[in-house]
């Protein structure tokens, strides 16, 4: 069974309704929310390949969504969803970094594969991520032992070098 | 020194911006269409590509599928004086940088243009 995870954000019981039961179906998990608000609470405990935000929402509207998710989770690939796209609206979902940017009416299977692509680009982030963590601790690791004297000797540091012998003498 | 190769078939525009970018420490290639662009991305590396939509040989959404800046190119702003939805969720597609709308000012495109090498630059 897959194990992707699915966030429908979305004001219209509906449009939560619709996809929950569409991507179920497809064996994703899915949680739905009916506003932004309730998404970031949800967000922060969860790992979600995916959110389906709605752009117009009342209070936190689809793109402030977005950007707030970002924030909690670097890696949820967002779409976003909306009935009344804008020229305005679809640059501003570019700059903000949403992965797709969908017109209601939509064909489900239209959504699906955004989806799936979604859960590629989700992957490929997520393999970045841990790629930077390894190459932070490595750099870490390093400095740790730039402080080191014994590294420094090695490595010609500002302290004058010594032979091996030397230095198993200090050590005894 | 970051190297941008700016497409665009206006004239006016390329030397508008050869000169503003190479006063502030920019290599500036110039491609007065869509093709010849395609050939200088053959042969040459740059940081970053700046682009016209509407060109005559070739739109200059078709430039970058050709491309592939999507997959494994330089980062892309494009600017257009005929900006539409289609063109701007294809530009999100194609995870373009920016979209910027002309007539723009040049030091809010210099601000983009600094904001999206930064953030290309090796992590230190």
């Amino acid at each position: 069974m897959s194990t992707e995870k699915v966030l429908v954000v979305d004001d219209e019981l509906f449009v939560r309704e619709l996809l929950e039961e569409y991507f179920s179906k497809l064996k994703f998990t899915v949680d739905v929310a009916e506003s932004g608000e309730a998404a970031l609470e949800m967000v922060g405990g969860n790992h979600y390949n995916v959110a389906l935000i709605d752009l117009k929402m009342t209070g936190l509207d689809g793109l402030e969504t977005l950007k707030q998710i970002r924030d909690l989770d670097s890696n949820v690939v967002v779409v976003l969803m909306t009935g009344y796209p804008t020229v305005e609206s679809s640059i501003d979902a570019l700059r903000a970094g949403a992965f797709d940017y969908i017109v209601k009416p939509f064909r489900l299977n239209e959504l699906k594969d955004i989806v799936t692509a979604a859960i590629k680009e989700y992957d490929f982030r997520r393999e970045i991520t841990l790629l930077k963590e390894k190459v932070r601790m490595l750099e870490e690791s390093i400095r740790g032992d730039s402080d080191n004297p014994d590294f420094k000797e090695e490595n010609g540091g500002s302290q004058p070098r010594r032979s091996r012998l030397a230095r198993k003498k200090a050590a005894t | 020194m970051p190297r941008i190769l700016v497409v665009d078939d206006e004239l006016l525009i390329r030397d508008l911006l050869y000169d503003f970018f190479t006063s502030r420490n920019y290599d500036i290639i110039l491609a007065e269409s869509a093709s010849k662009a395609l050939e200088i991305m053959g042969v040459e590396e740059v940081d970053l590509v700046l682009t016209d939509l509407k060109m005559p040989d070739m739109d200059g959404l078709e430039m970058l599928r050709r491309a592939n800046t999507r997959e494994n190119g330089p980062p892309v702003i494009i600017m257009t004086g005929f900006p539409s939805l289609e063109s701007a969720i294809e530009a999100l597609r194609l995870r373009v940088a920016d979209y910027i709308v002309k007539p723009f000012n040049i030091n809010r495109l210099f601000e983009c243009i600094e904001a999206v090498l930064e953030e290309k630059a090796p992590v230190s």
